[in-house]
């Protein structure tokens, strides 16, 4: 923490006044930031989580898909495949937006359109198994990109916010107290020496009054 | 620390507070509204856009009904008061 006290011109009530409203300011923001720096880390956190499960569940449906197309080629031509595949691409119709999370800018990917079904009716089962699967691994990879852009995103307005709660926390809001320690205490010893010059001055006229009776 | 940089951290803070309203809606929609549309959204005061997942609205109004679809205006803003807490 800053032990080091505000370089201030004049040290006056009115000086001492202002820093007062100023620490006032610098404690409501800094729990303003704090607040929002713990919506964003809870937010940081479950979209970590959510990116790791769904890693894991694209890498399993990968690996079965395909199983899944290597049993389909025994009864279909790969370029059949391929032809299917485009066919099935054209259905991966996506709206891109944005939205925000706790004051930062996320995107939010959306498919609109859903893999028909008549496209795939006069194929042989195992095909359209396999077909199914890619459709479902494309969705998830989709849903992955999405949330592993808004981590990075949530990530850096993370370390941003901190930089400056920290910044708040131990910089700003100690060097003011401290100086307006300062202050009072320059105050307090002005009040003193005006205390005992009064003194003084009483007594030597007490002291005059009394040579003069 | 002089007042000048002090003045300039106090602007940097100023500038966060701004960051934490800018995405506020200009206008909220009901979900009704917003269900009607064909890409749900509302403006930002930014003037960007705040898109919603139409599955999560259409969910929404399953749980909710015709009537409280109605009366639920989105998005649902969450204000903290320092001097309270």
């Amino acid at each position: 923490m800053s032990q080091q006290v505000l370089r201030i011109v004049r040290p006056t009530k009115i000086e001492l006044i202002r820093l007062r409203r100023r620490l006032r300011i610098a404690r409501r923001l800094h729990k303003v930031l704090k607040d929002r720096l713990v919506i964003l880390t809870q937010e940081f956190i479950s979209l970590i989580k959510d990116a790791l499960e769904l890693r894991r569940i694209v890498h399993k449906s990968l690996s079965r898909c395909d199983e899944l197309l290597i049993s389909s080629l025994s009864t279909t031509s790969p370029r059949d495949m391929e032809v299917l595949a485009d066919n099935v691409y054209h259905y991966v119709n996506l709206v891109v937006g944005s939205r925000v999370v706790a004051g930062v800018r996320v995107p939010l990917i959306e498919i609109e359109r859903k893999l028909d079904n008549d496209v795939l009716m006069t194929k042989p089962l195992n095909v359209v198994s396999t077909v199914k699967c890619y459709y479902d691994v494309i969705e998830k990879v989709i849903k992955l990109a999405e949330i592993e852009r808004s981590i990075y995103r949530v990530g850096a307005e993370v370390s941003r916010v901190k930089r400056r709660v920290n910044a708040l926390e131990y910089i700003l809001i100690p060097r003011i107290e401290n100086t307006i320690k300062f202050l009072e205490m320059k105050f307090e010893e002005r009040e003193r020496e005006d205390k005992t010059r009064l003194k003084k001055v009483k007594e030597l006229l007490q002291r005059r009054g009394g040579f003069r009776s | 620390m002089s007042l000048e940089d002090e003045k300039l951290l106090e602007k940097y803070l100023r500038e966060e507070l701004r960051v934490v309203n800018k995405s506020l809606p200009v206008r909220r929609k009901s979900l009704k509204e917003l269900l009607k549309e064909e890409y749900p959204y509302v403006l930002t005061r930014d003037g960007g856009i705040h898109m919603f997942r139409r599955s999560e609205l259409r969910y929404a109004y399953e749980l909710l009904g015709d009537e409280l679809a109605a009366k639920l205006y989105l998005p649902i803003i969450l204000e903290v008061r320092t001097e309270f807490s």
